[in-house]
């Protein structure tokens, strides 16, 4: 069972996987795989805003996640572990990443024309609006949020995209961040000023 | 101002604190405007789709999982697996030797540099790096040697789980940045 974000929402069934993962039961994984995936996918794809990045690194997540998972004592959701584990293996790829120049890159740097072209596979925002039209301008906006989310500093990111996007608790992310509840709500709030300035043509109006 | 903001959209203010800061938003279109946008950025960011994995994507990690622990994370099932990954590199591995013997010129046998140039200990860390991301960030890495910085609560369970399950290595503390512990990890010596 999972929740409206793809985040699994039964803590029995959750117990049960983790006591079949210690035992290294080969389809315990595989079903573990693929219940998280999917947020853990979208998780590090909107922290690092490069798709080649994001397939590798989450790969990795799920492979610390089975070598480590004998060192999961249940203290907190199997979710929750997970996605600590997916914000450690992020921020170092992140450090990595800048030592490499990695910034140059620039990811997001979609032209008009190929949100044009890749208009027809796009994913928009909020309803999905019919005319090919609207779909390539929920493109553009979803293309210009991501590019407003990677300009932010790292710790602002993580929080926004935890937050605001993945849709974790406070508690949660505060177990996940391991920062007190105060830095993440004013680290947020700072957060969604730049976000707000960054996106002022698609928020005025 | 500011947190207030926050505070409203995540309905934690108290009912007349929420009365007041609507009434000062009646009287300050400024500042309703300015509200209306910072709701509306958080929208947007709410809207947001997920993306979905590559296709494939559980394949891709059993792969790597095999490949990495060649055929040995995962339980035995009842009937024997042949061990193909271990038949593929002893092929393999014959292959260079011939080709080895036959073509390229006798080597010089590599000096061997301490503990740090032991092959040993450069494949262990591959495996103790992975141990270590669910506790804490690795802030810096040498040939033998990792940095990882851990949350000062979490700390004493790391320092325990990590005696239990890497006897051979030892986690040093050597500092505390901003309520949080910061060890050096390497292999202990003989």
């Amino acid at each position: 069972v999972v929740d409206a974000r793809g985040r699994p929402d039964d803590p029995g069934s959750e117990r049960e996987l983790t006591e079949r993962l210690r035992r290294r039961d080969e389809q315990a994984f595989r079903e573990l795989v693929r219940t998280y995936q999917r947020p853990v996918y979208a998780l590090v794809y909107r922290m690092l805003g490069d798709e080649e990045e994001a397939r590798d690194l989450s790969q990795e997540v799920f492979v610390s996640v089975f070598r480590a998972i004998g060192t999961f004592r249940g203290d907190s959701k199997l979710s929750t572990w997970l996605f600590r584990i997916v914000t450690n293996h992020c921020r170092n790829r992140q450090k990595y990443l800048g030592r490499r120049q990695h910034g140059k890159r620039q990811p997001y740097e979609e032209t008009e024309e190929q949100a044009e072209m890749t208009g027809g596979d796009a994913t928009v925002l909020g309803e999905r609006p019919p005319r090919p039209d609207r779909e390539v301008e929920g493109r553009r906006l979803e293309t210009a949020i991501q590019r407003a989310i990677a300009a932010l500093e790292p710790e602002q990111r993580e929080l926004v995209v935890l937050r605001d996007i993945q849709g974790l608790s406070y508690d949660e992310i505060q177990r996940v961040t391991g920062l007190p509840e105060g830095t993440v709500k004013s680290r947020l709030h700072r957060a969604r000023l730049a976000l707000k300035e960054a996106l002022a043509p698609h928020v005025d109006g | 101002m500011g947190e207030r903001f926050r505070a409203y959209l995540d309905d934690e203010l108290e009912p007349a604190e929420r009365a007041a800061l609507d009434a000062q938003m009646a009287a300050s279109p400024e500042l309703a405007a300015e509200f209306e946008d910072y709701r509306r950025t958080v929208e947007l960011l709410r809207a947001l789709p997920l993306p979905e994995p590559p296709e494939r994507f559980a394949e891709r990690v059993e792969g790597r999982i095999r490949r990495r622990s060649h055929g040995r994370w995962f339980a035995l099932e009842p009937r024997l697996r042949l061990p193909y990954e271990a038949i593929a590199t002893v092929a393999l591995l014959a292959t260079m030797a011939l080709l080895l013997l036959h073509v390229a010129p006798p080597l010089e046998r590599p000096q061997l540099l301490g503990r740090c140039g032991d092959a040993t200990v450069s494949a262990e860390l591959d495996r103790v790096e992975a141990a270590l991301a669910p506790w804490g960030e690795l802030v810096a890495g040498a040939e033998c040697w990792l940095g990882v910085t851990v949350p000062a609560a979490q700390a004493p369970a790391f320092r325990e789980a990590f005696a239990r399950d890497w006897p051979a290595w030892e986690a040093e503390p050597v500092g505390e940045p901003g309520g949080a512990l910061r060890f050096v990890v390497r292999p202990r010596p003989q």
